[in-house]
Formats: C-alpha cells, sequence, structure tokens
C-alpha cells in the first residue's frame, strides 16, 4: 500500500533544501522512508523532481530580467527581456509600434519603471527599449541559437493576456518544435520571421517580445508570433520566437536607436538544374562589384552550406543590412569566396490601413502561405518613420550610447588608475620576425607609436595638440590613418578620462563583425580632414553577456581598402590594465591576417559558451519525422486544402484521415527528402475516418503497424505534423509534446454535424486539433507509433476540441483490409425493447427522467419501481434527461437483464430489469 | 521497475545539469502517475439530472453539460468543485465514487469570484480527504498535473504542466500551463506528492459571467483556485452563503509619476464609495492597508475583497491624509442585461 501522507512529510521540502547535493538528499529520503514506499518508487519520484528542482532554480535565475510592457496610459502590453544591466530590455517592434515611443515596465520586483524607446527593427519585429529608476536591473545572457535543437525544453515567459496585475511574469514549458523556420512578413520588408524557432511551450496575445528561454537560464529567442485560427487568439500549440542569433546581430544597430534595416545580396537566387543560381542581379550592387556574377551558383552563405534557394531567403533574413558576409560561389566548376557588405532592403509605406493599438491585436500569423495577410506595419508608429530606415533617430542617445559602452570597455578592462601604458612587441610576417614596435600612452592625449618593418622605421608623436611623422608635422586626422599609431589611440582610451574627445566626434555606427564576432562599430571623426577611425567593440563575451572588449581598429570598412587593420587579443594585465598581447595587422572584410605583434605564442580565447542540448526527445522525434508526410490536395471552404500522412509500408503507402483535401485532382504526398509524388486514393475507412493513400516511390523508412506500444496515462507522447502548413519540401516536420490521458470510445461532432467515427480514441494533452496536423504521427519517448493525429472534431459533452489520436491497432486492420476495429455500437435490436416505463414530458427531451407511469405487469412494475422515481442510470448509463432514456432504452436488447438506478426521495435504489417486447 | 531505478540512480548520481534534466524527463511519467493514484480516490464524477434547456446555444450542447469533477474535501461529504459545472442549475445533481458508488448531493453555496461552490453527501464517513499544498511551498516552473473525471469514460484525464505563477486574479488563482477544461473544470491540479494545489476553474480577469474563462481552454492559461487559506471561504459555504464580486464605485486615473496610487475621476451615486464620503480628486493611497500602486492595481486590490466586506480606504484630500471605511456592494445591474432578463422571465 502506497502513502500519501508519508511521501508529503518527508518529501519535497527536505529535497529542496538538499537539491544541489541530491545524493545525500537520496539517503535521507532511503532512511525515512517507511516500509510501505518502495525504494524505487521513491528514486523514480526524487529523480524527476531533482530535475523539477533544477528548473526551478533556472526559472528563478531570470525570473527578474522578463518585462511586462504597457503604453503611457498602462494600456495595451507586450512583454520584454533585460539583456543589460542598464536596463536595456529586449522586445517586439510590433509591441513597442502599438505604445508609441514610451510608456511603463513592470518588473517581477512589482515595480513599474519608465521605459524609452531606443532603436527598433521593423524588418525583424524587434526593438530595444531601455528601463529608467535602478542602478542595476536584473538581466539574462543571450544563448546560442544554433545549438538549439528540436525536442529541447523551452521556457516561455511573459505577460500574455495582462494577467500579471503583481507584474509577475507568467511561464510555459513546452519543447521547440522546429528550427529554421521561415515566418512571412507584411507589407515591404517588414515583420519577417527569418531562421526563427517553433515551439509549443504556450504563447499567447501578449507573451509578444517575451523571451524563450532554454533550461539553462538563455534567451533562445523572442516570442512574437503564434498560429491561431477560428478558435480565435489563443494559443493553440504554435508560436515563433525570433532566433537569438539574429538578435544578436541586431542589437548594436538598435542601442545606436537605429531604425534598423536588414540587408540584401541585391541578386534572387532562384533552385535551377539542381542548384541555388543566381538568377538576376543588380549590376551596380556591391555584391556585383565583389565579383557575383549571373548564373553563379551559391553553394555556402556565411559558413552555412546552402541547397535551396528558399534556404538562403530564410537566412539572410536575419542578417542587417551593412553585415560583412562571406558567399561561396560555384562558377564554371570553380569555387570562388566573395566578402562584401550586404545593401539595405527599403520599407516602403505599402500598408497603412491597419493600426496596432495594443499587444491585444497582435499580427495576424501566416496561415496558408500566399493567401492570407500577415502582420502589418502600423502606421501610428511617428516615433520611427519608416522613411528614416537606417538612420540613428536619437543622435544624443546615440553619443551616450557611444560613451557608455567606451566606459564599459574601460570599466571591464579595469583600468586600476594607470595613467601611462608602455607596450612593445615583435613584428612577425608568415612567424618570422621583420621589425618590432613600442605603443607609449598616456594620460592628457600624449601617444606615440615607433615601429621598424623591413629595416624601415616610423615614429608617430602627439602631444595632445599636435601631431609629427619621422618629426615632420602632420594633421591630426592623417595621423590616425597609421594602424600603429590608431592602436595607440584605441589604447590610450584606457588611461583617458574622456577617451577620444581630442580626436573627434565619437558615435555609434551600429552593429558590424569583426574577428567573427557580434561587435558595436563605433567611430571617431577628425572635424578637419573628416578622416575616421573606426573602433568595433565585441558586444558579447561566450557566456551571452554584455561584456565589453576592444576587436578591431581601422580606417576602412569596405573590401579593397588598403590600409590595414588590428585586431585585438589575449588581453593580459600590464600596468595595471589588462592590455592586448596580442595584434594583428588584416586587411579586407576576410582580415586575411599580414603581420603580428607581440606575443607569437598567445593564446587563443577559450570557445566554450555553448550548451549541450537536453536530447531526451530527439531520437523519437527523428523517427517521426523521416515516416511523416506532408499531403497537399484541395481545400474547399474551411477544410483545409493540406493534411500530413505516416508511411506505412516499404513502397508508398500512406494513411492519412479522411477530409477535403482528398477530392483533389492532383493529391500530391511530399516525402520527408523533400520529393513530391503524386498519391491515389486506395481505400477509405468511415468508421475510423481514415484513408489509405499510395505513392509511386519506395519508401525505406516505414512504421510497422504489427508494433503496438504500451502506453500508460501520464506517459510523454510525441505528435509530429503539418499544422498550419509551416513547412514545405524537405524542411522538418513540426513536434508538440503531451502526456498520454486515457484510450476511450468518443462521442463527437465536426461542427454541426455528427462525427461517424467508431473506434477508440487516444487522448492527449498534446495540443494536435489543428488544420494540417490531421494524419501526423503520435510516437511515445522512444518513437513507437501510438497512432495518427485525428480529425479536428469538438466532443458532444463539453463542446470543446480534442486532441486525439487513431489508435496504430485499428489502423492495422484498416490497412490489411479487415474492416473497422470493434465497434464500440450496440447493433439496433431487431425487436423494440420496452421496460414499461413513461415519463413525465412537461419538461421536454432535456428535462429529468421523472417517471410518471409504470405499466402494470411490466417489468418496471415488477421491479418496484414507482412515479416519481428519478431515473438516474441504465446499464450504467447515466440519463441525464428524457432524450437519455429514449436513446438508451432504444439500444437495449429484449431478454437481456441490467441495472436501473432511480432516486427516491434522497436515495438512490438499484434494480435489475429485463425489457420484453414492446407491445 | 529495476530499469528505472537503475535510471534513477544515474540520474541522482551525475554531476552534470544535462543528464537531470534528460533522465528526470524520462522518470516524469511515473511520478505523474504515482501523483494522480494519490489523489484518485478524493475525486468524484459529477452528475446533473435535467436542468436549464440547451436551446439557447443554437441546438449546441452547451457548456458543463457533460459529467465533471469534484474533489472530497471533508471525511463527512463535501465537495468542492467549480460554478461551471451548475451552468444547467440542474435540480438533481449525483456524485459517483471512486469505487463506484453513486450519493445524492446537495448544492451548498458558492463563490462567484472564484468560480467555486461546495457539494454535500449526507449520511456519509470516512471518506477519503486529499493532503492539501501550502501555498508558501509553491515555486513557478514545478510540475502541476491537471486531473478530471469529465471526458465521462470513469478514467481520469490528465494534463502535465508547470506553475507559471503563484498568484493570478486579484490572488484568488494560481496560474497553470497544463490544459484546463471542462473534462478538469472541479477537479484537482496536484503537485508531484500528490497534493491538491488548486481546484481547476475557468476564470478571467474583470469578467464576471459564469463560464468566462472556459474560452482558455486547453490554451496554456488555466486556472485553479488554491485550497490552502480557504478555510473561512469554505466555512461560508457550507452555511451556504453565495460570495459575489465586490463594487466600490469609483472610476480612477494613475496618479503621480511613477505612479503613486489612484486619483478619483467619478464617484458613482449611491454606490458604496458615496456612502463613505469618497470625492472626485481624492487620491486613494490604500485599500485594506494594501498600498495602491495605480489605477489598474486598485482594481486588482478591489477584487482580493467580497460583496460585503467593510473596506478601509486610505486617501489624500488635498494634502490631508483620511481613512475611510466603505461597505462593499454587489455591482449594480447594467440597464441592458436588466432588459434581457425581463424577457426572458416573460416567456
Amino acid at each position: 500500500m502506497k502513502s500519501g501522507a508519508c511521501l508529503c512529510v518527508v518529501g519535497r521540502r527536505s529535497l529542496r533544501e538538499l537539491a544541489p547535493r541530491y545524493v545525500v538528499a537520496l539517503i535521507v529520503i532511503y532512511l525515512a522512508a517507511p516500509p510501505s514506499v518502495t525504494a524505487e518508487e521513491l528514486a523514480i519520484v526524487k529523480a524527476a523532481e531533482t530535475a523539477e528542482t533544477a528548473r526551478i532554480r533556472a526559472i528563478e535565475a531570470v525570473y527578474g530580467s522578463v518585462v511586462s510592457i504597457y503604453g503611457n496610459e498602462r494600456q495595451g502590453g507586450g512583454s520584454g527581456v533585460l539583456f543589460d544591466p542598464n536596463g536595456y530590455a529586449l522586445t517586439n517592434h510590433h509591441v513597442i509600434a502599438g505604445t508609441a515611443d514610451g510608456g511603463w515596465a513592470g518588473l517581477a520586483d512589482g515595480k513599474l519603471y519608465r521605459w524609452k524607446l531606443v532603436g527598433t527593427d521593423p524588418g525583424g519585429d524587434l526593438a530595444i527599449i531601455q528601463l529608467a529608476g535602478k542602478d542595476e536591473f536584473p538581466y539574462a545572457p543571450i544563448g546560442d541559437s544554433e545549438s538549439v535543437r528540436v525536442g529541447d525544453w523551452a521556457l516561455a515567459m511573459g505577460n500574455p493576456f495582462a494577467l500579471a496585475e503583481d507584474q509577475q511574469p507568467s511561464v510555459s514549458l513546452g519543447i521547440v518544435s522546429g528550427v529554421n523556420r521561415f515566418q512571412e512578413g507584411a507589407g515591404l520588408n517588414q515583420l519577417v520571421y527569418g531562421n526563427c524557432i517553433q515551439v509549443d511551450s504556450s504563447i499567447n496575445p501578449g507573451n509578444s517580445g517575451g523571451p524563450l528561454f532554454n533550461l539553462h537560464g538563455q534567451i533562445i529567442g523572442i516570442n512574437g508570433r503564434g498560429s491561431f485560427e477560428e478558435r480565435g487568439r489563443v494559443n493553440v500549440g504554435l508560436g515563433y520566437a525570433i532566433s537569438a542569433n539574429q538578435i544578436k546581430q541586431f542589437i548594436p544597430e538598435l542601442l545606436a536607436a537605429k531604425i534598423a534595416q536588414h540587408g540584401t545580396l541585391d541578386c534572387v537566387f532562384s533552385n535551377r538544374e539542381g542548384g541555388v543560381i543566381c538568377a538576376t542581379l543588380n549590376l551596380d550592387s556591391p555584391a556585383a562589384k565583389a565579383g557575383l556574377a549571373l548564373g553563379d551558383k551559391l553553394i555556402g552563405f556565411e559558413g552555412t552550406p546552402i541547397s535551396d534557394a528558399n534556404q538562403f531567403t530564410n537566412l539572410i533574413a536575419t542578417y542587417p543590412a551593412g553585415w560583412p558576409v562571406k558567399v561561396l560561389v560555384e562558377r564554371e566548376g570553380r569555387q570562388k569566396t566573395l566578402h562584401v557588405r550586404l545593401s539595405a532592403l527599403p520599407y516602403e509605406r505599402l500598408v497603412r490601413a491597419s493600426i496596432q493599438q495594443s499587444e491585444k491585436t497582435p499580427p495576424e500569423p501566416k496561415q496558408d502561405k500566399g493567401q492570407k495577410p500577415g502582420p502589418r506595419e502600423p502606421s501610428n508608429a511617428k516615433a520611427f518613420p519608416l522613411s528614416d530606415a537606417g538612420k540613428v533617430r536619437d543622435a544624443k542617445l546615440n553619443r551616450e550610447m557611444a560613451q557608455r559602452l567606451i566606459s564599459q570597455w574601460r570599466a571591464s578592462a579595469n583600468g586600476g588608475g594607470s595613467s601611462l601604458i608602455e607596450s612593445k612587441g615583435e613584428i612577425r610576417r608568415g612567424g618570422q620576425i621583420v621589425g618590432w614596435q613600442i605603443l607609449k600612452l598616456a594620460s592628457g592625449g600624449q601617444v606615440s607609436a615607433e615601429y621598424e618593418i623591413d629595416g624601415q622605421r616610423t615614429t608617430l608623436l602627439c602631444d595632445g595638440q599636435e601631431c609629427s611623422k619621422n618629426s615632420q608635422r602632420i594633421a591630426r586626422g592623417k595621423a590616425m590613418l597609421d594602424p600603429h599609431f590608431a592602436q595607440g589611440i584605441a589604447l590610450a582610451a584606457l588611461v583617458e578620462d574622456d577617451p577620444f574627445a581630442r580626436w573627434g566626434a565619437l558615435v555609434l555606427d551600429g552593429a558590424d563583425k569583426a574577428g567573427n564576432r557580434w561587435c558595436y562599430r563605433l567611430s571617431v571623426t577628425d572635424p578637419a580632414t573628416s578622416e575616421q577611425l573606426f573602433i568595433w567593440l565585441s558586444a558579447f563575451d561566450d557566456a551571452g553577456l554584455p561584456r565589453i572588449q576592444l576587436v578591431k581598429t581601422g580606417v576602412g570598412l569596405s573590401d579593397d581598402e588598403p590600409i590595414a587593420s588590428t585586431m585585438y587579443e589575449d588581453f593580459r594585465p600590464a600596468d595595471g590594465s589588462p592590455i592586448p598581447q596580442r595584434l594583428t595587422l588584416v586587411r579586407g572584410l576576410a582580415e586575411e591576417p599580414m603581420l603580428e605583434i607581440g606575443d607569437a605564442a598567445g593564446a587563443t580565447p577559450a570557445g566554450g559558451g555553448t550548451v549541450a542540448p537536453d536530447s531526451t526527445f530527439t531520437a523519437a522525434i527523428q523517427i517521426a519525422q523521416q515516416r511523416t508526410v506532408k499531403i497537399f490536395g484541395a481545400g474547399i471552404g474551411r477544410g483545409a486544402g493540406y493534411a500530413s500522412g505516416i508511411l506505412v509500408g516499404p513502397n508508398g503507402q500512406i494513411l492519412t484521415t479522411q477530409g477535403v483535401f482528398l477530392s483533389a485532382e492532383n493529391l500530391r504526398a511530399t516525402l520527408p527528402d523533400g520529393q513530391t509524388r503524386t498519391a491515389t486514393v486506395v481505400r477509405r475507412s468511415n468508421e475510423l475516418q481514415a484513408a489509405l493513400l499510395q505513392i509511386d516511390s519506395a519508401t525505406p523508412e516505414w512504421f510497422d503497424l504489427s508494433r503496438r506500444p504500451e502506453v500508460t496515462p501520464g506517459d510523454w507522447i510525441l505528435a509530429v505534423s503539418n499544422a498550419f502548413k509551416v513547412t514545405e519540401g524537405s524542411e522538418r516536420l513540426g513536434v508538440n509534446i503531451g502526456v498520454f490521458s486515457m484510450r476511450t470510445p468518443i462521442d463527437a461532432r465536426r461542427g454541426l454535424l455528427h462525427f461517424p467515427y467508431q473506434a477508440d480514441a487516444v487522448l492527449y494533452d498534446a495540443i494536435t486539433s489543428n488544420p494540417g496536423a490531421e494524419g501526423g504521427a503520435v510516437v511515445t519517448a522512444d518513437g513507437q507509433l501510438v497512432g495518427i493525429i485525428g480529425r479536428v472534431i469538438e466532443s458532444r459533452s463539453s463542446g470543446t476540441r480534442l486532441n486525439y489520436a487513431v489508435p496504430v491497432d485499428a489502423l492495422a486492420k484498416f490497412v490489411a483490409g479487415e474492416g473497422p476495429a470493434a465497434s464500440a455500437a450496440t447493433p439496433l435490436a431487431p425487436v423494440k425493447a420496452d421496460l414499461g416505463i413513461r415519463l413525465f414530458s412537461l419538461g421536454g427531451r432535456r428535462g429529468p427522467a421523472y417517471i410518471d407511469r409504470i405499466n402494470p405487469g411490466s417489468p418496471a412494475a415488477a421491479a418496484g419501481l414507482k412515479t416519481d422515481d428519478l431515473i438516474v442510470s441504465i446499464g450504467g448509463h447515466v440519463v441525464r434527461d428524457v432524450s437519455d432514456f429514449r436513446r438508451i432504452v432504444e439500444s437495449l436488447r429484449v431478454g437481456v437483464e441490467l441495472p436501473v438506478e432511480v432516486k427516491r426521495k434522497n436515495e438512490l435504489i438499484t434494480v435489475r430489469i429485463a425489457p420484453v417486447e414492446e407491445k | 521497475m529495476n530499469r528505472y531505478f537503475v535510471m534513477a540512480i544515474a540520474a541522482l548520481g551525475s554531476v552534470g545539469a544535462q543528464n537531470l534534466f534528460a533522465d528526470g524527463t524520462l522518470l516524469a511519467p511515473q511520478a505523474f502517475r504515482a501523483a494522480v493514484a494519490m489523489v484518485e480516490p478524493s475525486l468524484v464524477r459529477i452528475e446533473g439530472f435535467g436542468g436549464v434547456s440547451a436551446a439557447a446555444s443554437g441546438g449546441h450542447p452547451s457548456p458543463g453539460e457533460g459529467p465533471t469533477t469534484g474533489v472530497i474535501i471533508s471525511a463527512d461529504g463535501h465537495i468542492v468543485t467549480s460554478t461551471f459545472n451548475f451552468l444547467k442549475k440542474p435540480p438533481v445533481i449525483t456524485v459517483v465514487m471512486h469505487n463506484g458508488r453513486r450519493h445524492v448531493a446537495r448544492l451548498l453555496g458558492r463563490d462567484e469570484t472564484r468560480k467555486i461552490c461546495l457539494l454535500k453527501v449526507d449520511g456519509v464517513a470516512d471518506w477519503p480527504v486529499p493532503s492539501i499544498a501550502p501555498r508558501s511551498d509553491l515555486r513557478v516552473g514545478q510540475w502541476t498535473v491537471a486531473v478530471g473525471l469529465g471526458s465521462g469514460t470513469g478514467q481520469a484525464a490528465i494534463s502535465a504542466g508547470i506553475i507559471s505563477a503563484t498568484s493570478r486574479i486579484s490572488g484568488k488563482a494560481v496560474q497553470t500551463d497544463a490544459n484546463t477544461s471542462p473534462a478538469n473544470y472541479g477537479g484537482p491540479l496536484i503537485d508531484l506528492d500528490g497534493r491538491v494545489i488548486g481546484i481547476c476553474v475557468p476564470l478571467t480577469p474583470g469578467v464576471q459571467s459564469e463560464a468566462a474563462g472556459s474560452e482558455w481552454y486547453d490554451s496554456g492559461i488555466g486556472f485553479a483556485v488554491p485550497l490552502d487559506g480557504l478555510a473561512a471561504i469554505l466555512g461560508r459555504l457550507k452555511a451556504g452563503e453565495t460570495l459575489r464580486h465586490a463594487f466600490l464605485g469609483v472610476q480612477v486615473q494613475p496618479f503621480g509619476n511613477p505612479p503613486t496610487g489612484a486619483e478619483v475621476k467619478t464617484v458613482v451615486a449611491e454606490s458604496p464609495a458615496a456612502k463613505a464620503g469618497l470625492a472626485v480628486g481624492d487620491r486613494i493611497s490604500a485599500l485594506g492597508g494594501v498600498e495602491i500602486l495605480d489605477a489598474a492595481h486598485l482594481q486588482s486590490v478591489l477584487h482580493r475583497h467580497l460583496a460585503g466586506d467593510q473596506l478601509e480606504i486610505r486617501l489624500l484630500r488635498g494634502d490631508e491624509p483620511r481613512t475611510v471605511t466603505a461597505e462593499l456592494t454587489i455591482p449594480p445591474v447594467p440597464a441592458q442585461k436588466s432588459g434581457s432578463r425581463d424577457r426572458s422571465s416573460a416567456k
């Protein structure tokens, strides 16, 4: 016998306190456990609880970083997340577009803070706001979305439906359903979700702009959209988050107080002849000037192999304008690498109709690609006219940010109050020593750089006022052009109180890549010569925290800039300040090394920061994805023209559900590898609402219907399907997680129509009652088929949608041609049965089944039933009203005795009655 | 069982958080089952006989038509459930115990703000009462399982989730992302120890109609009314009371920057606010001892109270601090609604 009480007493509190030392906790519990609970059972519960405790701690660590965002009148509302102690928070463009450029923000401490808009990205639906009113805000690290795997747990946090009266965010748990998803935008190049994450963590209106965390408390995305349909604006298991890596690419752009733009190569690639071919190209574009030509085959972009034009469209949507990219193309069998900065995609005020007033009306998601309008550009956004796209919208804010970044760099370098730095190093070319360099920097603007390369010696000096090169006076702007001297200017920031002030105007240009890191690019412009010195500061450390470090200095941004730039690495303390021990002079966007300065043996900073995914479900999901197909047919009215199906044999046998899509002349199935085949309907089952299709193709991976998994209530199930037609071609199908609840006959309807389903249904709590999900695979945590997702239906008793699968055993019989599984329906009795009871009918069919009269000599009379008895159940079936009574009596068989339960006054009486033939 | 034992030890012994999550995940279903098994004897299936016609919903069955769920809270036959389950106002109610025995039940009082009510089965003793999770034990992110008998098959429908927030709807509810729906309204939301966190109910902030909140079924936004700390309310329900939403009778706007209270914009004539002497321009700083952040917060704090409660209001009139007490009433019936009620009573 189990004892619930002892688990309560011994259980969780002690475990919570001991959680980090769980082995100890286990021993304690063993000793305290009464013999009535087996050690195995306890160990299982405790292991589950230890993981639970770890999750709770992960949530607690980042809970304070989640923001509820309101307008000035506390209206509307969305969510956000702080990623920097200075109060900078990420949110969606469409959230701030509804609230203009300021308002109130609530944190988990229950307090409200003022926020103001810093920068926004209408193209990628991202924005940064700054909260005020606290010296140091709690904040969360930004993770690596490339390490996110389908099946990983994901926590969505935010303020759905503005429920957080106390400003404490809502947290929902789900799994990553898909990666590399594309969600179309609106207007021209706006609100596009490229390379985004699909999740089944519950995301509802109000969650927009809030974070999606992994179980390690790292931001892996910003939730912004969901698939909704006729159920209205509530979660149905498909949400979409902007990926963390896109976010990291845009943060410096947004902190520059800009209206960000997205990048383009200014050309169109199409799938042709088995390749991704450059089909049209603007010959004036930077890409063309960098060497891209019509007919070039694209094979790589920023290190990712490209095999499909849509994949490229998906990927490039995540890059800001001006971003330096590496493009790998093939021409006449030869590979060629191009380095080019992306051009800016324009915005246009194409759509003015819809005004997003608040998160109560967040953008409509895509339902059918190309059929339904996506989100619309808010036209009340006076704070960020799209005509100013690409520009800094608030110059003062930008200058302040630039100063703040320099201060943060100085702080992280931990200046130590030194006022003088001297740095000496050897200069190598390809490992050979070719010279030396000495930098001397002192506060007050004194910078000197002395170096000798290949026997040629150069001395640059600046005393804070005037500069000289090899004893000749030169303009300060010209001195900046020397890369060695520029190193001195940059490093002098560590000893200057007001760095760069004497060199010119400091501004934050925005986002850029340097040394393969996400960087802020700042520029100092000499007022006399207009010469510019660029300074690249890293935006994040390897843990995704906002730690600033010097990465690069240079005077050019184009690939053909003749003057070298300097890369900085291996920061180690010297004279009180950590200064870079290894400097490298590089050329072009490829940052090709030319000369190395300093300690050749300098260590490369350790990588790390990436997190191994929690891959509990990965194998099962892959098994299901490899055996599930996308089916496309014809849609009629509300009936979707698409569905999912599972492969059930090696020669192209597919099982799916009934649906209008089957009536299409060109019914098609897209296999997991992206191949599309014409399908024909072999057989249909009305009782299972299923159909067997055939395609002309070998299908080596298929579900063996003869295998029946054992599932017990509470077991995990994974549902793999093409709900809402989110995927096309070879894109992996989405997955939703849930637990198995029960196997039971169902009484359901489709709209107003009776649902003629006759088999048992497998009920679970994953949300699969969605268009397109029908026919998808439901598998156990070890990948065994439980059944196929059934059609969208509603329960007759509750009116709610049922999430269920047609069980595998019923499907096996259907495929084998054995007809329906054991039918739950009792065949109509050839003769009408009678109990001899007449009911009060004044209450109509919906009135309670009170007995009005008992026919003398009838079975009911013999059993002792009386007038005014209320019939409660017959044969175990509840008789809620007169119509229930009639329905049940119609199905009775003459002579078969069964219990009838009646309520007489306040007592329940059960009698046994055998119906007789009706006279 | 042995296989799982080995896995459990592996999970407990490993130092990496990775294995912890993975193995904990694989073991969670057994923990869910163990928890459900503990609470199941305390669940009853509720059936209503007769009641208001479903014709109003256009031929569709109205919500709450099927069997629903209740939780035994006293050995002598008190059952707590959701008012959602009696939208049809059935004249006869029975409950079926875990052992299959049916009993006739009486409907006692109800709390319209929490959407819960009490049933009583007379002449019984030694009914199994579940343990109740203290509210102070609840943590955002812990596992929850919603259990219900509303699917009508006699089997418990279960849905797993986590606690999304520990205090919602003026503190009256815990929020979970487990699926809640007519399948488990009135049933318990439990923790891994099988303790009852709360009773699943449909709720929406600000909306007071009987079925409000059920439109969020299975959306990942679910609510459960905690039983811990509810003794006083349950006592009133045992006495047959109907507890209703509170009405004060002021419209307010935010005051201060950052907001430090709510400024009275209008006072409804004859309302509790008017009777307590509140005036336009008063700045309300606290209700019932709780500091008011702003206008929205005032609504939330007000609804922690019920009609009939005495509410202490701290305010500033000009620079002068004052404290008044209002006796909250039920909200006045809007003109339109009373019209429709007239029509229905006429037929």
